[in-house]
């Protein structure tokens, strides 16, 4: 059972976090790269006065309060730019006149410096840190067939291929959902054919072995099993 | 409206399925319309809000004529036909009048006096039932002394002995669900408020019929509205507020009404919609159309029903600390005011508020928050939370997720709510009291249109399951999700704020105490005034889990009650 973390510090973390991310938005900004790229999250708009808004960016809890018009500026921002990219989609999407560049650039850098965009830095380090640990086992690749035994035969061909040319050897999994019991032998052959790979043919057999199986371990779930 | 061309857009009509597809000119028109009005009304509406000049309104005119003709607009009529044909089925089984107390003997002994009075004047015999929830003996011994000093009612007693038999009971029923049991019926512990244990005690206990809820606090004196509005409203305006300086100022402006308060709540509670627009068309003065918002329409429905009814009251509004209601008034409020200029001066000092409608109200919506409430127990209805204050705010959105096409009647009369003691109201300087059943509430509104389930049992099931996956939030999504909310609730009513500041009519005196208001942390939208108004999580998680966990029950204790012996 995971351990309670006091909300305090479930605060103070949060609000730590925020001041990292907004600390580096800032360094983002003042390291000036024209080339650094600027997302724009989803934002949440809440009027607080006649055509005034109170703008929220819910990732990272940056706010600010904008007035209408600066809020349709924002609005015309979208993907993963540069300020300069998004400048001028904007200036674009509402046709404004080029006098108004400034003013779009600078509450543009504000949006950026007071975390309502994000920098892609910002961005990527939400992800959790690189770990050593090996990955999970590879349980095989599963191949779903049914009814089609001339399509599995050539897929198991171009499998053997593969791994001539030097691919690494793997497990293949033959899920068998054929009706035709003809269809089922003519898999079985084409898998037979297929010396050269380590593969397991799962049949209509061993289905229902494992629906018996969970059957008998889960009984009220019967209905959800079949 | 779905965009399918530059400028083109299909706007569909969920309710009727109509479809048209429009110009992004012409969606913008429609857009200015809302409401239920007529065609000029409408015209009218739209040009004014799009500043049209006056050579667009033919077009305009033209475009609301084909919308309506096309089906997007949809006739009151049209509307009214979607309930169900009114039969002849009798209304659902009254129970009674349900009194909750707790320790406050000489609150009952006045209701009980009431009820006695009501009696004499009305020859009407009710049957009462008082559901004592008091810690201690005393209380419950004077109580009963009460009960037998007013012999001549018809009064039935439940106290906790009788409280613990149903638990019992359902225990034995219902072995695995003991721990759902006893997080709706267990009797308080230290210092828990259990406004809610009795309210489930009487669901459980009255299931299957209607009922009447009354605070012991509450006077059965009933009071006209200090400017009574005739015949019957179709709308969801909000209530109006007059506060006054005295109990005495109060009682002058608002004399008492010669009506049995208990005969008009069961007049309406229960009854088909179908049934209820006609007796409301019959009225005298007829049936109005008020504010009704597109969202009103699912509300017309075969199955429409009063599911509540409330009236108003006169006394304590009931607000327990943040007078919130008080900063953001509706419009007849604010009409007032400007008339009153002096009630500023009094606006948080008394606690003698007039708060209810005017005339009587069906509103498509579903509130049970009132001193005395009609509730249609005939249904499902859901649970509440049995230890938490604002519990009849989430009994109240709950039964509204389970029923969304309920109605509520608010009945135009008040009925006065006298508290012993003055309540510490906050000032602008204090911080604010998290409320964690608030949270509930907020995250009921936003996820409640996702349960697409036809029946109420479905329903709870889907909303205990909303309930459960907040419960299992991580700590980062949840900490995000309050501080959302935070900022929703207080952005909200700085908005109201603002819209009063730009109103010229308001008094000048008014805008100095809204200012305050404005600068006072509660309402301050910086992250650290945000997280200081934040419940914990921890506290959310606990909450949102038992009552997820009491919704996914509910439906079989409370068909246990069904077939208990009442």
């Amino acid at each position: 059972m995971a351990a309670r973390v006091p909300a305090g510090a479930l605060l103070m973390n949060a609000s730590n976090r925020r001041a990292t991310d907004h600390a580096r938005a800032n360094a983002d900004l003042r390291r000036g790269s024209s080339e650094q790229r600027w997302f724009v999250p989803e934002l949440q708009l809440r009027p607080v006065a006649n055509q005034r808004g109170h703008v929220r960016n819910a990732q990272n809890g940056a706010a600010l309060e904008l007035s209408s018009g600066e809020y349709a500026v924002l609005s015309a921002c979208d993907g993963c730019r540069t300020l300069a990219e998004h400048e001028a989609r904007a200036m674009r999407q509402l046709s404004a006149p080029p006098e108004h560049r400034p003013a779009f650039r600078e509450l543009i850098e504000r949006c950026a410096q007071r975390g309502l965009l994000m920098s892609l830095p910002e961005l990527v380090s939400r992800f959790g840190r690189v770990r050593d640990a090996a990955p999970a086992p590879f349980a095989g690749i599963v191949i779903r067939t049914a009814d089609r035994p001339e399509l599995l035969a050539r897929l198991l061909e171009s499998a053997v291929g593969l791994e001539a040319r030097g691919a690494a050897k793997r497990h293949w999994v033959v899920i068998d959902d054929s009706r035709d019991p003809a269809n089922e032998e003519a898999n079985g052959a084409a898998i037979a054919a297929s010396r050269a790979l380590h593969v397991t043919h799962l049949g209509r057999t061993e289905n229902a072995g494992l629906e018996r199986t969970l059957c008998a371990e889960f009984p009220g779930a019967q209905r959800e099993i079949a | 409206m779905l965009p399918v061309a530059s400028r083109r857009c299909l706007v569909r009509s969920q309710l009727s399925g109509a479809s048209l597809e429009l110009s992004s000119g012409e969606y913008a028109v429609l857009s200015a319309c809302d409401g239920c009005r007529s065609l000029e009304e409408h015209e009218v509406r739209a040009a004014q809000r799009l500043s049209a000049p006056a050579e667009h309104r033919p077009a305009i005119r033209e475009l609301l004529e084909r919308c309506a003709g096309g089906g997007l607009l949809m006739s009151l009529p049209e509307l009214v036909g979607r309930f169900a044909t009114p039969g002849e089925s009798a209304a659902p089984r009254f129970a009674g009048i349900a009194v909750r107390t707790c320790d406050r003997p000489e609150q009952l002994r006045r209701v009980l006096d009431g009820a006695m009075a009501l009696q004499a004047r009305t020859g009407a015999t009710y049957p009462w039932h008082v559901v004592d929830d008091s810690r201690q003996p005393e209380s419950r011994r004077a109580n009963q002394e009460a009960l037998r000093d007013h012999g001549t009612l018809a009064v039935s007693y439940h106290d906790a002995r009788a409280v613990e038999l149903l638990a019992r009971d359902l225990d034995d029923a219902h072995p695995d669900l003991q721990r759902e049991i006893h997080a709706l019926l267990d009797a308080a512990r230290g210092a828990e408020v259990t406004y809610g244990r009795p309210l489930n005690y009487l669901l459980l206990h009255f299931a299957g019929a209607r009922m009447l809820v009354l605070d012991d606090d509450v006077s059965l004196d009933p009071r006209t509205p200090p400017s009574p509005r005739a015949g019957v409203e179709v709308g969801s305006a909000s209530e109006a507020a007059f506060w006054y300086e005295s109990l005495d100022a109060a009682y002058a402006a608002s004399p008492p009404l010669d009506c049995d308060p208990v005969e008009q709540h069961l007049r309406w509670l229960g009854l088909p919609l179908a049934q209820a627009w006609e007796e409301s068309a019959r009225d005298g003065t007829g049936l109005s159309i008020g504010e009704l918002h597109a969202d009103a329409g699912t509300r017309f429905a075969p199955d429409s029903r009063i599911v509540f009814t409330r009236n108003g009251q006169l006394g304590d509004p009931g607000w327990a600390a943040f007078a919130a209601q008080q900063l953001v008034l509706g419009d007849q409020t604010r009409a007032w005011l400007a008339a009153n200029p002096d009630a500023v001066g009094y606006a948080f000092e008394s606690q003698i508020h007039w708060r209810g409608q005017l005339g009587l109200q069906l509103a498509p919506r579903v509130l049970s928050t009132s001193m005395l409430k009609g509730i249609d127990n005939s249904r499902l209805m859901p649970p509440t939370l049995r230890a938490a204050p604002g519990e009849d705010i989430v009994f109240g959105e709950a039964a509204g997720c389970i029923y969304p096409s309920g109605w509520t009647v608010d009945l135009p009369f008040a009925l006065p709510h006298l508290r012993s003691e003055r309540r510490r109201w906050l000032t602008p300087r204090d911080p604010l009291v998290p409320d964690p059943a608030r949270c509930l509430v907020m995250h009921v509104r936003a996820h409640a249109p996702a349960i697409a389930a036809e029946h109420a049992p479905e329903r709870m099931a889907m909303l205990g399951g909303i309930f459960r996956d907040l419960g299992e939030a991580s700590d980062a999504s949840l900490l995000a999700m309050l501080e959302d909310q935070a900022v929703e609730y207080a952005s909200g009513i700085r908005f109201g704020i603002h819209e009063q500041l730009d109103d010229a009519t308001l008094p000048a005196a008014w805008k100095r105490t809204l200012r305050d208001w404005l600068a006072s942390p509660i309402l301050k939208l910086d992250l650290e005034s945000l997280r200081a108004a934040i419940a914990a999580p921890s506290t959310v998680r606990a909450l949102a889990h038992e009552y997820g966990r009491a919704l996914l029950a509910w439906p079989r204790l409370w068909s246990h009650g069904l077939e208990r012996p009442q």
